[in-house]
Formats: C-alpha cells, structure tokens, sequence
C-alpha cells in the first residue's frame, strides 16, 4: 500500500514560517504555539525586517534557511506568494499550509487568476498545498499546534474543517467533554488537498477512530460521496454544513469560495452514504461524545432518573421528542421497590423522579436496577452538584468524591450510561464555587468513561442520532 | 374594579410556618423569611420545640397570640384536616400547602384526603396554594423560598406546577438580568388554579411578562379566555409540561394532571396569541427578549462580530429562524469605500470580522455603520474578549467600548457571548479572560441588553418576538 500523500507531509523534520514577526499579531502566532507545544524539529521564522523572533534566529527567506526544510506556514501577503513558492521548489519543501488569504474567496477576479495560478506552481514543483486561506494543522503528537492553549494530549479524532476558526472552537467544546484529537486540520479554500483527500487520510490512519468535518462546499462531490460511503463502514463520520441557506451561501462564497449547493441534497446524500449530520458544532461535538464513549446501543428504550419534579416531566418529553422510549418503569422493579420496603414503590416511575423518594432512599440501588434490567436500552441520569450555593453563606460542602459515591457508577457501567450535569450561567459571585465543583465533577465522571451533557435536550438528541446510526448499520 | 382574590392574601401580616424545625425540611421555609428580612411576623409552629431559629416557637397555631394572615404547612398530609380546624379558629386567609402525597401519588385514599381539605377549606373560607409546591417569592414582600434568589424586585411574573422549575428559572433568568415581581410555584392547584394565576398577572400593574410551566389545565375553556385577552397587552410564555405519553405519565405522578394532546394545546395556545417554549431554557431566552427589547416588527437582521465557519454557521441559523439575513446593503459598501476600507465590496451580512486587514476597522464600527441604517430591524453581535494566552489584558469597559455598546442607535440588539466552562485542564491560564467576560456580561445585562449563549438561540428568541408583535399589531 501506498503511503496517503497528506501522511508524507505530515511528519516534517523542520518548519518554517514565512512573514514571522514580533509583533504579536498572526506572524508570531504560529511560531508560539509550536513551541508551547514542544515540537521537536527545527523551527526557521522567515522574514527579511528581522534578525531574532521569540529567540529564534531569522532568515530573509526560505532559501537562506541552512538545513532541511518539509513544511512552509505562509503568513505573508497574497502578493508575495509566487516567489515563495519558487523558493520553495528549489529548497525541496514538501507541503506548504497557506494561511495567506485573500484569494478566490474575495471574488475578485485577479484574486482568482492569482489563486490558480499559485496551485499550477506548486504542482509542477511537487509541492503540496493546504489552503489557502485556513489555519493549518494541529496534530498534537508531532507538537504542532497553531494557537496557544490546545490540548497537548492526543486522542482519536480525527478533524477536518473549513473554518479555523471552527477548528478552536470544536477543540474547546470536546475537550470539556473529554475528546482529543489525533489531528485537527483546517482547510480553507480547499485548493490542492480538498475534503475528498483529508476523509481518505483519516480512513486509513491508524490514530483515528472518528471522524469530524465542517464543510461548505465540496469539491469533487462524486468522489466525496463514495469515499463517503465506504468509510463509513469502517469509522463514524459526523459533519456539519456551513452555508444551508440562503445567505450561509453567500456567506460561504465570500469564507472559503465555497459553492454550497442545496441542502435537501446535501442531507439524501450524506444520511445515505451512512454519515451522520449535524446542524451546529455543539451538536457536532454532543454526538461524537456519544459515539467516543458509550458501546453500540442496540435499541431506543431509555430509563431516565434522578430529575425531580418538572425536570422529570420535561426530560420526559424532551427523549420522546428526540426519538427516544420512554417506556413505563417495568413491573419486576416496582415489585422490588416493594419487597424492600420502598414507601413510593407503586408511585416511582420512569422518568424516576427521585424528589418524591424518602430520605433513606437508596439511590444506587435503584440505579443499579434499571441498569440491571434488559428492557433499558440506555439510562440517562441526572447528576447535581454536592451542594447548592447560598449568597448567605448556608453552603455545606461535602466532598466531591463522597457525594459520587452515592451514585454507585461502577456498578452502572454495562449498560450505556449517560449523565446530565447542569452547567448554567454563573455570576461573578459564583465563580470560585459552583463553577468550579460542577467543572471538577464533570471531570471525575468524563475520566470514569462516561459522557456528560449540560441539558436532556443535548443528550436525548445525541443518544438518538447515535442510536440511529448502529440501526442503520445491522 | 374589585381586588382580585390572589392580591388579598399576597400581602400577609403575619406568617406561619407549621412543622418548622432547626434543620432538614422544616428548615426550608422559615431560613429564607429571615434572611430576606420579611417585615410582618414569623411563627414557626411545632409542638416539639419552644425556640426554632431564634424566634418562639409555637405548639399550634391557635396558640399563637397575634392574627396569622398566611400559613406556610410543611407536616405530613395526614395532620392537614387538624391544622385546618386550627386555621379557621384564627381566621387564616391562606394555606400554602408544601405537603404532599395526595392525588399525585395515584393512591385513592390520597385523592380522597385531598378531596376532603379542598372542602373543609372553602367551608371555612380559607383559600389553598397547592399542595404540593414551594409556594410564593415576592421579593418587594421580602418573601422566598429558596435563599439565593435576588432581593431586588423585576417585571417579570412567573406562575408554575413545579417548585423545581421556579428556582431553575429564577437562577437562569437572573444571570439574563430579568428580575420578578412574583413567582408562584402552585402544585396540584386544587383551589387556586392556572386560570386565577394567570388572571392575577393580567391585571398586575407590577407585571409586564407572564411566564407559566403549565402540566395540565383545570380549567381549559376559562384558561384560553383569559389567555386571549391578556396577550393583547402583555405577552405570555409557557411552557408545557406533558407533551408526550411518557411526560403524560410523569405529570400524572408529579401534580396529578392530565397533560391532553399536544397537537390540540399548540393549537390553541397560538391562536390565543401566547408564545409556546420547548423547555426552560427557551422560555428564559424568550422572556429575555421581551423583557429587555422594544417591540420589532421586522425580520431584517444584521450580525456582526463572528469569524469565518461561525459567521457561516450564524447565516444559517438566523436564516432557519425565520430571521432575513439581507445581503449587506449597498450605502454601507460605498461608506465603507470612502472611509478606505479595503474590504468594502467583499464583507458582507453577517460581517465576517475575521477577514478584515486593517485592525483601526474593528466589529464596532461596523456595527454603528449597520444601527444607522434602516434596512435593518435589530442587529446581532457576537461578543469576543481576548481569547489567546498571549492577548492583552484589557478592562470590561474596553470590550463593552470595541462594540461601541450603549451608542447604537437604539437599534434593537441582541449579544451572543459562548459561556465555555472549564476545560480538563489548563484552566487556571485562562481564569482571566473568563472572568473579564463575566464583567462584560454583568454589565451588558444591568444596561437592558439581552445576552444569548448561542447565536441559534438568540435567533429563535428573536424571531418568535417579531411573530407576536406582527400578530398583535394585525389584531
């Protein structure tokens, strides 16, 4: 087999960034980022005003630079792109990222002309292109990164992205969830390397296990189907459509240059080929929570517990609009409830609200009930902080780890399990508190292999479409 | 016009709280009338106890020595038919009954107590909120039952089957910079019904907004009545509670209602001019938009202040909204030009600041640009701090400045701020900046601006405002 021509760029020995500066804008922010992250080969900033970026010594231009060099981030104008280039060629750079814009995606026609041009260059050097016009990537096994503050640890997503500016926030979002990425890529105006080529690239490597894209327009819509289709089979996709109306296509047009197409299309397309949509990145990053976590869920029968009052009603109806059963609590479990001495025996349902219970309920047991029970296809439970803040100082910490153990979740964790753990706005008031403890009881659950959800909505509506695509799959 | 029957007992001299104790649930009731410095009298009442929070304790309420207006009963369901007798000696006006564990348990002797105290109250003239509730906050009356939720009074009225709901929207709704002139949290309704609170709030000149979570209608004829009318001065925003059959179940189990089809209550709900919300989140977004805009009658939005995919993606969402994403209009493209701006023919609506060369051209001006134009209805801005590690620290004021906040013309506008919490780690590096936005959303929300957490929520919120103006205008 034939190494993946986006793996032969991947893995360079040296980086230099082109239009390097010190001025703190984006010429010296793809060089900190680099060195935040510890990449271990040679970084060369390039910029002929300069002697010294960030401790680092500069090259008027790349082929000044004295060792090898495999990859080139462009940071200067559109301009000064062609010259470049050549130099390029003659260093023998392998793949050059173009955060350089400015191209197609103005809709001016020499901006166009340029663009094309550009590519027709690099191809007859043998130079491949990412962009123009995007972020670049950030593959955090090789210490690249390209804004400070990513995660350096590595997971099995995989991210392809149009946007850059989508790459930091899904990375944001999954993170609070507990994903990592093998490698987050964003794209731009897709003019070398297209979507067709960053799915085929995640297919086949071995770091990933899942599969995110941001698209707005594709290129090459045939082989993206197909290509679509096939890895599917091997890996979840999950992607969300920039540009679904009217003026989403305008606004694409003028991001990347993308032709959007129609939406109705679009959804056939990607629902036949075995992907999954999303309509936002934080739906996005909701299911790849699911799909990253939990096992294949077989079937739609949800048991959902601990809300009280009318967050059990409304979690009720909100699985039911999510495309969830609800089914009544089974019988075997009343039954039990009553052997033991359980006063709410015959009143307990599912959702189990367990704001009627008595103070000696026994929470982990009920749990580990429905848990027990082969009519729950999954279980949703509500998790509250250990205690409620009082502006009056009433508060009564209990630690974390105590309050957890309540919940018995060892003991849940062979039927798929997801937990709902309110995260609102807090006021300033809050913020040392409450912010915190949610956060920290966020963590202990995500690192116990389990997803958590700031509202049923969200995790209704994840657990449905990942629900829906095991079906699809039998 | 004669008083409405809810504003004679919301005014009470004098408080009792029947089963209070020292700690646990008795606590509940009586902890918050301190703190919140309730001006009448306090009576806890327990025969266990001479003192209870530092107040005298009393063994029944007819010991009490001075009159009791309203009685809050927190003792088990088999001793309300006793503390009855006792409220009717004292010529109680009000029973709030947190009690539960009556219809709503499905038990026949349950339904049957219940049955009973309903008509042992109305023979004695005593009027009943709930039971099974949290009862009243009234925060000009220094009345709560929970003890974080704010001393200062709003305009907002909420009425609700479940205690739960209130103290979730209370807690959502406050950091929106909604404030309320009373909640009521109303249970199994067996006196007092959806119909009176509704019908109070309608005629309540502390009021502008009604919000209900509703889980089923006593009254449904009566209900939509009222409805119809109130809706033409002040808009209503309800939640329904039961719109499944497993929600139907769990409103049986909760306040004993019979939830109806969803089909025929979205029906007539709409026709009767309210606003339907899907959960508490939309209807705390809903009600913040009506509480904080002026009436706008159209669709015709402006968005400013996203960067490439986000700006993409906010197109879409305010355009499935049913929001009119207008092409950028051509004045603002010949100002940008003569101002020489380099990106005058290629920004467009939403304004992509993400594109722009020259940084003296910030989200800012264009959004000054954007308010000054009539094509426009109401603008929405994403709101950004520093967000590198490597960003400047700048003050609250200066990114309330950079988007010229307070000088827009009066432009009807929303701000969407993302509220990320912590990360796994890295957390304390960016303590700051998270902070600061906590700062800028303080202050946006204390100068009447209504803040989103999300642009697709504040597109729906706006949109369904616009629905009930245009539909109120064409009545």
């Amino acid at each position: 087999m034939s190494t993946n021509p986006l793996e032969e760029i991947l893995h360079p020995r040296a980086i230099a960034v082109v239009g390097a500066s010190d001025s703190g804008g984006r010429g010296s922010g793809f060089i900190s980022p680099l060195v935040e992250l510890g990449y271990k080969g040679q970084i060369y900033p390039v910029n002929p005003k300069y002697s010294e970026v960030m401790g680092l010594k500069v090259y008027p231009s790349v082929k000044d630079i004295p060792g090898v060099v495999d990859f080139v981030i462009s940071s200067i104008p559109a301009s000064g792109v062609l010259s470049m280039v050549d130099d390029c060629v003659q260093k023998g750079v392998k793949g050059i990222h173009l955060f350089t814009a400015r191209f197609s995606e103005t809709g001016r026609k020499e901006a166009t002309e340029l663009e094309k041009e550009l590519l027709r260059r690099a191809r007859k050097g043998g130079i491949r292109l990412i962009g123009p016009n995007c972020m670049g990537v950030y593959y955090p096994a090789e210490g690249i990164a390209f804004n400070n503050g990513m995660p350096r640890e590595s997971g099995t997503v995989g991210l392809a992205s149009q946007s850059g500016q989508a790459v930091g926030e899904i990375v944001g979002l999954a993170a609070q969830k507990g994903l990592r990425f093998s490698k987050g890529i964003s794209y731009g105006n897709a003019l070398d390397f297209n979507e067709c080529d960053y799915l085929e690239y995640f297919a086949q490597d071995s770091d990933t296990d899942l599969i995110f894209m941001y698209i707005e327009g594709v290129r090459d819509g045939a082989r993206f189907f197909n290509t679509l289709r096939d890895v599917t089979k091997l890996k979840p996709v999950i992607i969300v459509k920039g540009g679904r109306g009217r003026s989403g296509t305008r606004a694409t047009a003028s991001h990347t240059a993308s032709l959007a197409g129609s939406v109705e299309v679009w959804e056939t397309m990607v629902n036949q080929a075995g992907a999954i949509s999303a309509e936002h990145l934080d739906e996005l990053v909701d299911i790849g929570a699911a799909m990253h976590f939990l096992p294949p869920i077989l079937g739609n029968r949800v048991g959902v517990a601990g809300g009280s009052g009318g967050s059990s009603v409304l979690a009720a109806d909100q699985c039911e609009g999510a495309g969830l059963d609800v089914i009544p609590l089974p019988v075997e479990i009343s039954e039990e409830l009553k052997r033991r001495g359980d006063p709410t025996w015959d009143w307990l349902g599912n959702p189990a609200d367990f704001s009627i219970t008595a103070d000696n309920f026994d929470m982990g047991g009920m749990l580990q009930m429905m848990a027990n029970h082969p009519d729950f296809d999954l279980l949703i439970l509500f998790m509250h902080a250990p205690w409620r803040r009082s502006r009056r100082g009433n508060s009564q910490p209990i630690s974390i780890e105590e309050h957890l153990k309540n919940y018995r979740l060892a003991e849940l964790k062979h039927k798929p399990l997801i937990v709902v753990l309110q995260e609102r706005m807090w006021g300033g008031d809050d913020i040392d508190d409450m912010r915190k403890i949610t956060a920290e009881m966020r963590n202990k659950v995500i690192a116990a292999g389990i997803p958590v959800y700031p509202g049923i909505g969200q995790a209704a509506r994840a657990a449905a479409k990942v629900i829906n695509f095991y079906q699809k799959g039998k | 016009m004669s008083i409405h029957p809810l504003e004679e007992i919301l005014h009470p001299q004098s408080i009792a709280v029947v089963g209070a104790s020292d700690s646990g649930r008795g606590s509940g009731f009586l902890a918050p009338l301190i703190q919140y410095g309730y001006r009448g009298k306090i009576y806890p009442v327990n025969p266990k106890y001479s003192e209870i929070m530092g107040i005298q304790a009393y063994a029944r309420i007819r010991d009490i020595p001075g009159p009791v207006d309203y009685v809050i009963s927190t003792i088990p369901a088999s001793q309300v038919l006793g503390m009855l007798e006792d409220c009717s000696q004292k010529n109680v006006k009000v029973v709030h009954l947190f009690t539960a564990r009556f219809s709503e348990t499905g038990r026949k002797d349950a339904a049957e107590l219940e049955h009973k105290i309903l008509e042992r109250a109305r023979n004695a003239d005593i009027r009943l909120i709930g039971p099974n509730c949290l009862g009243l906050y009234y925060p000009r009356e220094r009345i709560a039952f929970h003890d974080d939720f704010p001393e200062e009074p709003g305009e907002a009225g909420l009425a609700s089957q479940s205690g739960q709901a209130v103290g979730e929207i209370i807690r959502m709704a406050s950091m929106r910079g909604m404030r309320f002139s009373k909640a009521i949290s109303y249970g199994n309704a067996i006196d007092f019904n959806e119909c009176d609170y509704l019908e109070y709030f309608a005629q309540d000149p502390e009021t502008k907004i009604i919000m209900m979570y509703i889980e089923g209608v006593k009254d449904g004829r009566r209900f939509l009545k009222i409805l119809r009318n109130v809706t033409a001065t002040k808009p209503v925003i309800i939640v329904k509670g039961g719109r499944g059959e497993s929600g139907t179940r769990a409103t049986a189990s909760h306040t004993a209602s019979l939830a109806g089809t969803m089909e025929v209550w979205e029906t007539v709900v709409h026709q009767a001019g309210a606003l339907s919300a899907g959960n508490l989140e939309e209807l705390v977004d809903l009600s913040t938009a009506f509480y904080f805009l002026p009436p706008v009658l159209g669709y015709r939005v402006g968005v400013a202040g996203g960067s490439g995919g986000s700006s993409v993606l906010a197109a879409d969402e305010c355009e499935e909204a049913g929001l009119n994403v207008i092409p950028l209009p051509s004045e603002i493209r010949e100002e940008l030009k003569s101002k020489g701006s380099l990106i005058w023919d290629w920004i467009g609506n939403p304004a992509d600041m993400s594109i722009r060369i020259d940084r003296a051209f910030d989200t800012g001006d264009m959004l000054e640009i954007m308010a000054k134009n009539d094509n426009f209805d109401l603008l929405i801005a994403f709101m950004r701090g520093p967000h590198h590690r490597g960003d400047q620290k700048i003050s609250a004021d200066a990114v309330l400045e950079r988007h010229r906040i307070g000088k827009l013309n009066n432009k009807p506008l929303l701000i969407v701020m993302p509220d990320f919490g912590p990360g796994i780690e890295d957390d304390e590096e960016y303590a700051w900046m998270r902070e600061l936005m906590i700062e800028v959303r303080e202050k946006l929300v204390s100068t009447n601006i209504p803040v989103y957490p999300s642009i697709g929520r504040a597109a729906r919120a706006a949109s369904k405002l616009i629905d009930y103006y245009q539909r109120r205008r064409s009545r």
